[in-house]
C-alpha cells in the first residue's frame, strides 16, 4: 500500500532558521532522520525544542533555510509550490493539536475535502470519506458539523480526512494537547491501531511520555538538534508482563 | 501487602479448602508473585488460633477428606477493620537508581548524566513494552487494566523524576 | 491607561486589521469632506459674485426687469430714514475683444463721488476713477487678457464699438472678483454712454443706517417710488443665476448625501467588523476579571483613538481632494472660484463622522461581547462558530423600507417638496444598505443553490464560509450595494437629462447663423448686447434672406425671474421652439398679437397653464398677458419666456440686440463673416453652435461622471478595504485549506468567488436602490423645476453599473486574494 522503497522520510542536514538579527532563532540545526515505510515515530522534546518546525519543513508547510526533505524518494527542494500543494494533498496528511477542521462543512465532508480538491468527483469522494469515517468509528456522526462534535471526535475525524487520501506519511502534531485522557487514549489507540493494521507511516509530536511510548522509535529534540534516536524492541504481552516477577 | 487478610477476604462469600484460595489468590489477585500451598496453611493455621477462622473436615469427591475454611463473625469483624483503616503508604526510597547516580556523583571520571540517560532509555523502554502491551492488549479484565494503568504511570513518573535528576545535576 | 496598552499592543500584533481599520475611516471622511466642500464652495462662490457686485448695499431701487429709470425719479429715497447713502449704478453685459476672441465682462458705471459707500475698489496700479475718465479692470483679469496700464480696450456695446483706455487695476476682492473678474469699471456717464442709458441708471443701491430694520427701510422706500421702479435685496439679482447653480447643485448636493452615508457606512463597517473578529480575546479579558463597562470604556477609548488619527487624515486628503475637484468644475463653469470654502459645518461634521461612527460602531459590538457568555467567547470552537445578524436589524430595516415607499409615494403625488430630495436620497441610501443584512442570508442561499452545479469545489466552499459570517458579509456587499445604488441612480438621471437635451436642441436651433457679441456668460446667464443698427447691414448682404434679431431680458414676473427670449415670430415660419402642448400655427398667431410662451419649468413655478394671465414688471408698471403656449426650454436654466420682437420693444424699450438670426444660403458666409469682423462680432454657423452646446453638455455630462466616478472609487476603496479585512479574518482557514492540499490558484479561486458572491447578493438591493433613486431624481426633476422628461431606464447603463461593480468586486478580490494565497501557512494556522 505504501511505497515498496525502503525510506518513507529522509531528513539530511536539515536547518531552519527564522527572522534576523536580534530575533534570529534557529529552530533546527542540522537534522538528520531516516523514517521506513510503516514506522511509526514519536518526536520528543521540550517546548520551544523545534519539535512543530521539524514537523512543518517534512510537510512541506516551511521550506528548510538548508538541508533537504525527501518523501518517497523525491526531494522537496526541487518542487514548486504547486508540486509541493500537490505532494501535500497526495502523499501526507496532517493532523494538528487545534484540529483545524472547516468549521462550515460536516464531519464527512470534512473528510471528503481532500479528495474534493485533487478533482475527485464528489460522489465518490463522500463515499470514500464514509470508509474513513468508520475506520475512527464516527459512522453516526458524519452529518454533524465540527461545533456539534466533542474534542476528541473533532480529533478523529481530522484522522479521517488525513488518512482518506491514503497518504504515504501522517504528520501529527500534539494531537491528544487539547484533548482530556479518556479522548487521548482513544486517539492514540486509533494512531496505534494504523500503524499496525494499516501499515501507515506516522511521524508523531508530543511532548507526553506516554503518546510517545506508543510508537515504534523515539527521538528526542533538544535545541533543534537530535539528542537521541531510540528504536523499541516489540514487548512481552500483557499477561505476561502481569505475572512479571517483582524482584 | 497483607496475604492474612487477602485470605479473610476470599473467605467472606462463604466457605472454602487451601488449594482453591491458593490458586484464586495467584490467578486472579496477585499474579506478580508466587504463594505456595505451605505458606497458605501456615496463614490459616495463624488466623484459626486468633479465632478468625474455623474450619471443618469434609469428605470429597475422590473419598479424601478436606479441611474447609470459614469466617468467624470475629474474622469478619477485622477483615471490616482492614479494609476500612488506610494502608500504610511506604516511601519505598531504597531506590537503585538512585543509588547509581549517586555513587556515580562520588567517582572519579564517572558522569551521572549518562546514568540518567540510560536509564531513562531503559524506563522508557518498559514505558514502551507497557503501554503498547495494554493497547494491544484484547480483552484484559478490568483489574488487569488497572494494574497495567498503575505501572505506565509509575514509568511515568519515574521518567520525570529522571528529567528533574538531569536538569538539578547539571 | 494601562489597559489602552494593551490596545496598542493588539494594533502592534495585528497590524493588518489596523491600518484597513484606519483606511476605512480615512476613505469615509475622506470622500465627505471632499464633496462637501466642493458643493460649499461651488455655491458660496456664485453667491459671492452677486454679493460682491451689490457690495455693502442692504437694498436696491431697480426698475422692471433691469431696464434703466430716471436718477432723479428716485433721488428722494436718499432722504428716507434709516438710508445712509444711495448709490446709482449703471450696468450691463458687454463684450470686451480680447486675444483669444470676444468674452463677457459686466460694464459697471459708479459715481465716483458716492461709490465708496457701496463698494470698495482697491488700486493696485494707476489712478482712481475720480481723477480720469477711464476703465478699471481687475488686475489679473487685464493680464490674462493681454492688456496692461494706458491700453485702449475695446468694447462692443449696444451703442456700437468704443475704445477705453485702461487707467487703473484693481486689487481683486469685491466687486473686482464679479464673474472671476469679468468686470471692467467706467464711471457713470461713460458707462451710460456705452450702454446708450442716456442719464438713466439701472439700480440705486441703498447702504442702510447700522441696526437700521432692512424690512421697514424697504417698504417706506417702496411707498415712495414711482410705478415701474421696485426695491428689493440685492440678492434677488442672482435668482436667475442660482437655478443655473441649483441645477448643478442638485446632484451635487444627492452626491454629498451620498458620500455621507458611503463614509459612515465604510467607517461603521469597518469597526464593527474589526471588533466583531476579536471575540475571543475580549473574552478573555472578561475571564479576567474585566466588568462590562470597563471592556466597553477600553473598546471605545481604542476606537476613538484610531478614529482620531484616521480622521485627521481623512480630513486632510478630503481637502486635497477639493482642491482637485475645484479645478475641475472651474474649467467647466470657466469661472475664477475663489478658492477652497473651509466651511466648518462641513469641517465639523467630518470630524465628528469618525469617531462618532467609529464608537457607534464599538458600543453595539462592545455591549454584545459584554453580554456574551464568557466560555462561549473563550471557546468559539465548540460553537458552531460564525457571526449572526442581530435580531433588532429586521424590524428596523422592515420599518425603513416602509418609510422609504411612503417617502416614494410623497413625491410621486407632489405632497413633498422637491427641496427634500437631497435628503430623500441619503435615506434611500440609508435603508437599501440597511436592508443588505436583511435579505443577504437569503440570496446567498439561492444564489448558491442556482449556481451549485457550476461552482465547483472552491466556489462552493466559498458560498458556505460566507453564509458562516452573514453579518460580515452583509456589511461588505453593502458597500458594493451603495456603490451600485449610486452608479444606477445619478447615471440613470444623469443620462436622461442628456437625451432630453439633446431633442431640444435638435428642434430650437434651426437658424442658419448667429451674429453676436460674444457668448452669454455661462454662469450668469448674461448677454452682452450690440447696436441695433448693424443688424440691416446683414440684411442687405445679396443673398441672405432674413436677419431676426434675439434678445435675453432679464424680468421681473411676479414673484419670479426669468429670461425673456425676445425674437420675431412671422406665420409661415418654423415655430422653432419645443411646444409642450398646442398647435405651432396658433402659437405664432398668438405671439405676434402680443402674448407669450413660457417655459414649463416657469409655468410650474407661476402656477399658470396655457390662456391664463400674468403679470410682467416692466418700466411702465405691471403688464398682464396671456399664455399663450408652453415649451421645453433649457436656457437659463429652463426659466425663460418667448415673446415677439415687436411687443417685447413696446413693453421694454428695447436697446441693443443681443444675437442676430441670419438665415441665409452658404455662399453668403464669407461675406457675412467679413461683415461680423468689421464690428468686432462673433459669426456662428449653426454647427459652431451645436458644437458650443455639444460641448457643454458633454462638460457636464463630464463633470457628473467624474464626481459619480470619484464616489465609485470610494465605494470600490470601500469594498476592496472590507474584502481585504474579509480575508484576513480567514487566514487560519486558508492556511488549513493549503495545508490539506489546496493551490494557491485554487485559493484565488476561492476567495474570487466569495467577491462575486458578495458582489451578486448587493447586486439586487443594488439595482432596486438604484432605480428607485433615478425615479425619485426624475421626480423631483418635475417637482423641482417643472421640467416634462420621460422617465425611461437606461438599461445599457443599468447593466453597465452592474457589471462593473462585479468587476470592481472581483478586482477588488485581487490584492487580497494574492495576499491570503501568499501566506506563510505554518504562521496562518497559527492566527486566531
Ligand atoms: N514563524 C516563526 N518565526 C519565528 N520563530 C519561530 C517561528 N516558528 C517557530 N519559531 C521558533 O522556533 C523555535 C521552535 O519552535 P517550535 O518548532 O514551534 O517548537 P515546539 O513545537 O517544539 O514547541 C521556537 O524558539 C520558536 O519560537
Ligand atoms: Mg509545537
Amino acid at each position: 500500500m505504501n511505497v515498496a522503497k525502503g525510506v518513507a522520510v529522509e531528513v539530511t542536514g536539515l536547518t531552519k532558521v527564522f527572522g534576523e538579527g536580534d530575533t534570529r532563532v534557529e529552530a533546527l540545526r542540522g537534522i538528520d532522520l531516516v523514517v521506513a515505510p510503516g514506522e511509526f515515530v514519536a518526536v520528543m522534546g521540550a517546548s520551544g525544542s523545534g519539535k512543530s518546525t521539524l514537523l512543518h519543513t517534512i510537510g512541506a508547510l516551511e521550506p528548510p533555510t538548508k538541508g533537504d526533505v525527501r518523501i518517497g524518494g523525491r526531494s522537496l527542494g526541487t518542487l514548486d509550490d504547486d508540486a509541493l500543494t500537490v505532494l501535500r494533498r497526495r502523499q501526507i496528511g496532517f493532523v494538528f493539536q487545534a484540529f483545524n477542521l472547516v468549521q462550515v462543512l460536516t464531519a464527512e465532508e470534512n473528510v471528503a475535502l481532500p479528495l474534493v480538491i485533487d478533482g475527485l468527483p464528489e460522489r465518490e469522494a463522500n463515499a470514500r470519506a464514509a470508509e474513513a469515517l468508520a475506520l475512527v468509528s464516527l459512522t453516526p456522526r458524519r452529518a454533524h458539523l465540527p461545533g456539534e462534535l466533542s474534542g476528541g471526535e473533532q480529533q478523529r475525524v481530522a484522522i479521517a480526512r488525513a488518512l482518506v487520501t491514503n497518504p504515504v506519511l501522517l504528520l501529527v502534531d500534539e494531537p491528544t494537547g487539547n484533548l482530556d485522557s479518556r479522548a487521548g487514549e482513544m486517539v492514540m489507540a486509533l494512531l496505534r491501531s494504523l500503524a499496525d493494521e494499516q501499515d501507515h507511516t506516522i511521524v508523531m509530536v508530543t511532548h507526553d511520555a506516554g503518546d510517545a511510548a506508543m510508537a515504534d522509535r523515539l527521538v528526542r529534540l533538544r535545541d533543534g538538534i537530535v539528542l537521541d534516536d531510540q528504536t523499541l524492541p516489540r514487548g512481552r504481552a500483557a499477561a505476561e508482563l502481569l505475572s512479571e516477577d517483582p524482584s | 501487602m497483607s496475604i492474612r487478610h487477602a485470605i479473610l477476604g476470599l473467605l467472606a462469600n462463604g466457605p472454602r479448602h487451601g488449594y482453591d484460595l491458593r490458586a484464586t489468590y495467584q490467578d486472579d489477585l496477585v499474579r506478580a508473585g508466587k504463594l505456595n500451598i505451605g505458606q497458605v496453611y501456615t496463614t490459616l493455621d495463624r488466623l484459626e488460633r486468633d479465632g478468625f477462622v474455623e474450619h471443618e473436615r469434609v469428605v470429597g469427591a475422590e473419598g479424601r477428606d478436606k479441611k474447609v475454611y470459614a469466617l468467624t463473625a470475629h474474622g469478619r469483624a477485622e477483615l471490616d477493620r482492614w479494609i476500612a483503616g488506610p494502608s500504610p503508604m511506604p516511601l519505598d526510597l531504597r531506590n537503585e537508581v538512585f543509588l547509581k547516580i549517586a555513587i556515580a556523583r562520588r567517582i572519579e571520571g564517572v558522569d551521572p548524566q549518562d546514568v540518567i540517560e540510560r536509564e531513562r532509555r531503559a524506563c522508557f523502554e518498559r514505558l514502551h513494552e507497557v503501554t503498547q502491551a495494554r493497547a494491544r492488549a484484547q480483552g484484559v479484565a478490568v483489574e488487569d487494566e488497572l494494574l497495567l494503568d498503575l505501572a505506565v504511570l509509575r514509568l511515568k513518573a519515574f521518567l520525570k523524576w529522571l528529567d528533574h535528576c538531569e536538569e538539578k545535576l547539571s | 491607561m494601562r489597559l489602552l496598552r494593551f490596545s496598542t499592543r493588539e494594533w502592534k500584533r495585528r497590524p493588518g486589521r489596523t491600518v484597513l481599520t484606519l483606511l476605512g475611516i480615512v476613505i469615509g471622511v475622506g470622500s465627505f469632506v471632499s464633496i462637501g466642500l466642493t458643493v460649499r464652495t461651488a455655491r458660496h462662490s456664485t453667491r459671492a459674485m452677486f454679493d460682491a457686485l451689490a457690495g455693502k448695499a442692504d437694498l436696491e431701487v431697480v426698475a422692471g426687469s433691469g431696464a434703466g429709470f430716471d436718477a432723479q425719479a428716485a433721488s428722494k429715497v436718499a432722504r428716507t430714514t434709516g438710508v445712509r447713502a444711495a448709490v446709482p449704478v449703471a450696468l450691463a453685459p458687454v463684450a470686451l475683444a480680447g486675444p483669444n476672441g470676444p468674452v463677457t465682462l459686466l460694464a459697471l458705471g459708479i459715481d465716483p463721488a458716492l461709490d465708496h459707500a457701496a463698494r470698495d475698489l482697491r488700486l493696485r496700479a494707476g489712478k482712481p476713477l475720480d481723477a480720469t475718465d477711464g476703465a478699471l479692470l481687475l488686475a489679473s483679469f487685464a493680464d490674462s487678457a493681454g492688456l496692461a496700464l494706458g491700453d485702449p480696450c475695446t468694447l462692443v456695446t449696444p451703442a456700437g464699438m468704443s475704445h477705453v483706455t485702461i487707467t487703473g487695476l484693481l486689487e481683486p476682492g469685491g466687486a473686482a472678483s464679479f464673474n472671476g473678474g469679468s468686470v471692467v469699471v467706467v464711471r457713470l456717464a461713460r458707462a451710460q454712454a456705452l450702454l446708450g442709458l442716456k442719464n438713466q441708471i439701472n439700480a440705486l443701491q441703498l447702504v442702510l443706517e447700522e441696526g437700521a430694520d432692512i424690512d421697514a427701510v424697504a417698504a417706506s422706500v417702496r411707498a415712495q417710488l414711482p410705478t415701474g421702479l421696485s426695491v428689493r435685496r440685492p440678492v434677488a439679482r442672482a435668482a436667475i443665476a442660482d437655478h443655473t447653480v441649483r441645477n448643478i447643485q442638485q446632484p451635487l448636493d444627492a452626491i454629498s448625501v451620498m458620500s455621507l452615508v458611503a463614509g459612515a457606512f465604510i467607517i461603521l463597517n469597518t469597526f464593527l467588523m474589526s471588533i466583531g473578529e476579536r471575540r475571543r480575546q475580549l473574552a478573555l479579558l472578561r475571564a479576567l476579571g474585566t466588568t462590562r463597562s470597563q471592556l466597553s470604556g477600553l473598546l471605545l477609548r481604542e476606537s476613538l483613538l484610531l478614529a482620531g488619527i484616521g480622521t485627521l487624515l481623512g480630513v486632510a486628503l478630503g481637502v486635497a481632494a477639493a482642491h482637485g475637484m475645484l479645478a475641475g468644475i472651474e474649467a467647466f463653469l470657466g469661472l475664477t472660484l475663489p478658492g477652497v470654502q473651509y466651511d466648518a459645518g462641513v469641517l465639523l461634521l467630518g470630524l465628528a463622522l469618525g469617531p462618532g461612527l467609529a464608537a457607534l460602531a464599538t458600543w453595539i459590538p462592545a455591549r454584545r461581547a459584554g453580554r456574551r457568555p464568557v466560555l462561549e467567547g473563550l471557546f468559539p470552537a465548540r460553537t458552531a462558530g460564525g457571526d449572526r445578524v442581530p435580531r433588532w436589524w429586521k424590524p428596523i430595516a422592515a420599518a425603513l423600507v416602509l418609510l422609504m415607499v411612503a417617502v416614494a409615494l410623497g413625491f410621486v403625488a407632489g405632497h413633498l417638496s422637491g427641496e427634500l430630495i437631497a435628503p430623500a436620497m441619503g435615506f434611500v441610501l440609508i435603508t437599501c444598505t440597511l436592508s443588505v443584512p436583511v435579505v443577504v442570508p437569503s440570496l446567498l442561499r439561492l444564489a448558491h443553490k442556482g449556481l451549485r452545479g457550476a461552482l465547483g469545489m472552491t466556489g462552493n466552499l466559498a458560498f458556505r464560509q460566507l453564509a458562516r459570517w452573514p453579518l460580515r458579509t452583509s456589511l461588505t456587499s453593502g458597500v458594493l450595494a451603495l456603490a451600485v445604488i449610486s452608479g444606477i441612480g445619478m447615471g440613470n438621471a444623469t443620462m436622461g437629462n442628456v437625451h432630453d437635451i439633446e431633442d431640444w436642441y435638435e428642434r430650437t436651433v434651426m437658424t442658419d447663423y448667429l451674429i453676436r457679441a460674444a457668448m452669454p456668460a455661462n454662469a450668469t446667464m448674461t448677454s452682452p448686447s450690440m447696436a441695433s443698427g448693424i443688424g440691416a447691414e446683414f440684411a442687405n448682404v445679396p443673398g441672405v434672406e432674413r436677419v431676426r434679431p434675439l434678445r435675453f431680458l432679464p424680468v421681473e414676473i411676479e414673484s419670479e425671474t426669468a429670461i425673456l427670449m425676445a425674437r420675431r415670430f412671422e406665420p409661415g415660419l418654423p415655430l422653432e421652439l419645443d411646444l409642450v402642448s398646442g398647435d405651432a400655427g396658433g402659437v405664432v398667431d398668438a405671439l405676434v398679437r402680443g402674448e407669450v410662451v413660457l417655459s414649463s419649468v416657469l409655468a410650474q413655478r407661476l402656477g399658470r397653464n396655457v390662456g391664463d394671465k400674468i403679470a410682467l414688471t416692466t418700466p411702465n408698471g405691471p403688464v398682464s398677458v396671456t399664455v399663450a403656449g408652453l415649451i421645453t426650454e433649457y436656457t437659463a436654466a429652463g426659466a425663460a419666456l418667448y415673446m415677439d420682437w415687436k411687443a417685447a420693444d413696446a413693453m421694454y424699450n428695447m436697446r441693443g440686440v443681443d444675437v442676430y438670426l441670419v438665415d441665409a444660403p452658404q455662399s453668403t458666409e464669407p461675406q457675412l463673416r467679413r461683415l461680423a469682423a468689421q464690428h468686432g462680432l462673433m459669426f456662428q454657423t449653426n454647427a459652431d453652435l451645436r458644437k458650443f452646446i455639444d460641448e457643454i453638455i458633454s462638460g457636464t455630462i463630464g463633470m457628473f461622471w467624474a464626481i459619480l466616478a470619484l464616489v465609485l472609487v470610494v465605494a470600490c476603496l470601500g469594498v476592496v478595504n472590507t474584502l481585504s479585512m474579509h480575508v484576513l479574518e480567514q487566514k487560519r482557514e486558508i492556511g488549513l485549506l493549503r495545508a490539506i492540499g489546496m493551490t494557491r490558484k485554487q485559493v484565488k479561486r476561492f476567495v474570487g468567488v466569495q467577491a462575486l458572491a458578495l458582489a451578486a447578493v448587493s447586486l439586487v438591493p443594488g439595482a432596486l436602490g438604484g432605480v428607485a433613486m433615478a425615479y425619485a431624481m426624475y421626480a423631483s426633476a418635475y417637482a423641482v423645476t417643472g421640467v416634462h422628461l420621460d422617465f425611461h431606464l437606461d438599461l445599457g447603463l443599468t447593466i453597465g453599473a452592474l457589471a462593473l461593480a462585479a468587476l470592481a468586486a472581483w478586482l477588488a478580490a485581487w490584492l487580497p486574494a494574492r495576499h491570503a494565497a501568499d501566506t506563510r501557512i505554518a504562521d496562518a494556522l497559527a492566527y486566531e
